[in-house]
């Protein structure tokens, strides 16, 4: 009989090795899964910080009257940080840039043409940064240095700045992230605006009849609007919303995003909505109140933290959807407040910046991916912390 | 005459149902303008091409020839592959929560950093996936045209099958995961204590009792991750080297270098372009997908539904 209990000291040593083994494996694959989840954010945070425009002061000289190709630049020692918005270099110059005297500074806006100059400014990890200075004739770069300096002390990233700028064109430093955020915050909203008030009432049909045919019907379609490719639903979108109308929309990619965000807050308004005792509803039916009163003010006052937990999961999904706004919405290079027009958003601008040939384009897609992974983040700790207070797993 | 209160009530009521059930009957009407509208737009693909679509492995739209083999096998290839990488990843992750320990602090921090990886939106994925694991992936394919002497002339530049595999092996380990990990907690107590009392070691808990208990709610978990692999876009697209060539066959060591693209990549990639009969083929091959994802996914919901009617 295969099943006796074996006692054989020889073979329980090796039971008891396997069972070692077993352990050790099983401790080592779940360390292994949780590794790129650090990886990822400690890139994300690393490399995203350089798009947050560290700012400097330093001063600088240049030597007057060299022609452009012999354009120089001095750089004092004890060059420092500061806080200020913008400030950057410090070149004073009469008028042409490449006439100045020594021991003048001034300041000029990093990228922004001032008289004849431009400059430029890339940080790099190790606390040093390029600044390349373009002479400018009448708008022809008639010669261009690079320049290494190195910066002391603390470093004030200037967050406000990238939250607020629009994105820069391809291959240019500076710019931020204020197009893409408010984009993600409108189609957000057009979203929630469809998709909450319909899947709350869908998870409340569901909970009062779930078990009829017209229940199991709803419930099995949104197992499939679940399961659907992200960018089947975009398909979708645009047939339905772009291809009609003409044009490329914020309300388009608004309304694919919705359907994403459909079931789950049904699946989740309907659980929390079994959860809640009986009794609750039995007590106003008793007191003589119909059926849509108890609804408002006894059953949705009293699921309220499970379709606030709805509501923050479905829009965590979606917050960092890309491929439904590929055909949708677009994506948009200026800051746009219309629904009717093509729309920026996060994960969009990180998909096409990350994919650029310019590593200045990378770094702003990093630093555009520390906001989006922040968001989620609040979003799933947010949607954690509500969902426990109702007790929900 | 003015209506009594309970008249008004009823009334309001009836409303308030019709209501409902218009919302529910609008839920359903979703569901079937999505499958009509692809339909239709492929309808042109679907009737000029016909079942040959699905053999045909070139596409060459410049010919007019539309094989949407080369994208199909690429999808399965990386999920397939995806699902081995991280099938003991998440049984590990589903035994050590549902087993080693389900309450204190650290397990508790695993299960949410699993949660936290769900979250993570697939295009920070794809750039992750660019930055650090095409390097990576870029030395051990030289590594390998080194040590085995193979043909120079192959492309080693990391993207392809292997790096596209890997990053959706790490995407749905928290979908297998959960759900393993829900079906090993419902094990029955007497069961496992049972198999302590007679002498067996926690491996043999394991896998004699606990493993085939949960058996169905296992394979519900592969299915859904499955599924879920089946259909991600944004980190293949990213990360797999948009080919249209077909992709080196199952297990054939070739893959490590094999470019391909998947269904929804080459839709993604080929939209802005597409055309005429080339946006009906596109809509054709997204039908596909819409297909092969829906029997997936309600398959592991079946599965889900015919193990909570055991248990319960």
């Amino acid at each position: 009989m295969e099943n006796q209990i074996n006692l054989n000291p020889k073979q329980v040593r090796f039971r008891k090795i396997l069972d070692g083994l077993f352990t050790g494996l099983v401790y080592f694959f779940a360390v292994i899964a949780i590794i790129p989840l650090f990886l990822i954010v400690s890139t994300i945070f690393k490399e995203g910080m350089q798009a947050i425009h560290p700012t400097y002061e330093t001063e600088a000289h240049l030597e007057s009257g060299l022609p452009a190709e012999e354009l120089s630049l001095q750089v004092n020692s004890g060059a420092h940080y500061l806080g200020e918005v913008d400030s950057l270099l410090g070149i004073r110059g009469d008028s042409i840039g490449y006439s100045a005297k020594s021991s003048d500074i001034f300041l000029i806006e990093p990228g922004i043409v001032q008289g004849n100059l431009k400059i430029d400014v890339i940080p790099d990890k190790r606390g040093e940064a390029t600044v390349t200075v373009y002479a400018l004739n009448n708008s022809d770069t008639v010669g261009r240095r690079d320049y290494s300096i190195s910066v002391n002390g603390g470093v004030f990233y200037n967050i406000s700045t990238f939250l607020t700028r629009p994105q820069p064109p391809h291959g240019e430093s500076g710019g931020g992230v204020a197009n893409a955020l408010i984009g993600t915050v409108m189609l957000i909203f057009i979203a929630s605006v469809i998709a909450l008030p319909t899947g709350i009432l869908g998870g409340l049909f569901l909970a009062e009849k779930g078990r009829t045919r017209m229940g199991e019907a709803v419930r099995l379609a949104m197992e499939v609007l679940q399961g659907t490719p992200s960018i089947v639903i975009g398909l979708i979108a645009y047939t339905l919303f772009v291809n009609p109308f003409g044009g490329y929309s914020a309300l388009s990619g608004g309304i694919g995003l919705s359907i994403m965000m459909m079931p789950i807050v049904v699946r989740t308004t309907e659980e929390t909505l079994k959860m809640l005792p009986g009794s609750l509803k039995s007590a106003s039916y008793a007191l003589g109140a119909p059926y849509y009163y108890t609804v408002i003010t006894v059953l949705l006052p009293a699921a309220i933290d499970g379709i606030i937990t709805a509501a923050l999961v479905s829009i965590g999904r979606i917050a960092g959807e890309t491929a439904p706004l590929l055909f949708t919405s677009f994506g948009n290079a200026f800051m746009s407040h219309n629904v009717f027009e093509p729309i920026a958003a996060l994960p969009h601008l990180i998909y096409n910046y990350a994919t650029s040939a310019y590593p200045e384009s990378q770094i702003l897609a990093w630093g555009a991916s520390i906001v989006l992974i922040l968001l989620v983040l609040a979003l799933n700790i947010s949607s954690r912390i509500v969902s426990k207070r109702i007790g929900m797993k | 005459m003015a209506k009594s209160r309970n008249e008004k009530f009823r009334f309001r009521d009836a409303l308030f149902e019709k209501f409902l059930t218009a919302n529910s009957w609008f839920l359903l009407i979703i569901l079937l303008i999505i499958f009509v509208s692809l339909v239709y737009t492929a309808w042109p693909a679907i009737t000029q091409i016909g079942p040959s679509f699905i053999t045909e492995d070139d596409w060459n739209p410049t010919r007019d020839i539309y094989g949407a083999l080369p994208f199909i096998m690429g999808t399965l290839l990386t999920s397939v592959y995806a699902l081995l990488i991280s099938l003991p990843v998440s049984l590990a992750i589903a035994v050590f929560l549902g087993e080693f320990s389900s309450a204190g602090r650290f397990p508790r921090f695993i299960q949410a950093m699993i949660e936290l990886l769900a979250g993570v939106p697939s295009v920070i994925y794809g750039f992750w996936g660019i930055f650090f694991l095409v390097p990576l992936v870029r030395k051990f394919q030289i590594w390998i045209i080194e040590s085995f002497g193979l043909n120079e002339e192959l492309i080693a530049n990391g993207f392809g099958l292997l790096t596209s595999s890997l990053i959706l092996s790490i995407m749905i380990i928290p979908y297998s995961a959960s759900v393993a990990r829900e079906v090993i907690t419902m094990v029955p107590a007497d069961l496992k204590n049972a198999g302590y009392s007679l002498g067996s070691t926690r491996f043999e808990v394991i896998r004699k009792i606990v493993l085939p208990y949960a058996r169905s709610g296992i394979v519900a978990g592969i299915l859904l991750s499955f599924g879920r692999a089946l259909g991600e876009t944004m980190a293949v697209t990213m990360l797999i080297g948009n080919s249209d060539k077909m992709p080196p066959g199952f297990f054939n060591p070739m893959s490590i270098f094999g470019y391909g693209n998947t269904l929804a990549s080459k839709i993604a990639n080929q939209f802005p372009e597409a055309s005429g009969m080339g946006l009906s083929a596109l809509f054709y091959m997204a039908l596909i997908l819409f297909g092969i994802s829906l029997v997936i996914n309600v398959a592991g919901r079946i599965v889900i539904l015919k193990m909570e009617h055991k248990v319960s």
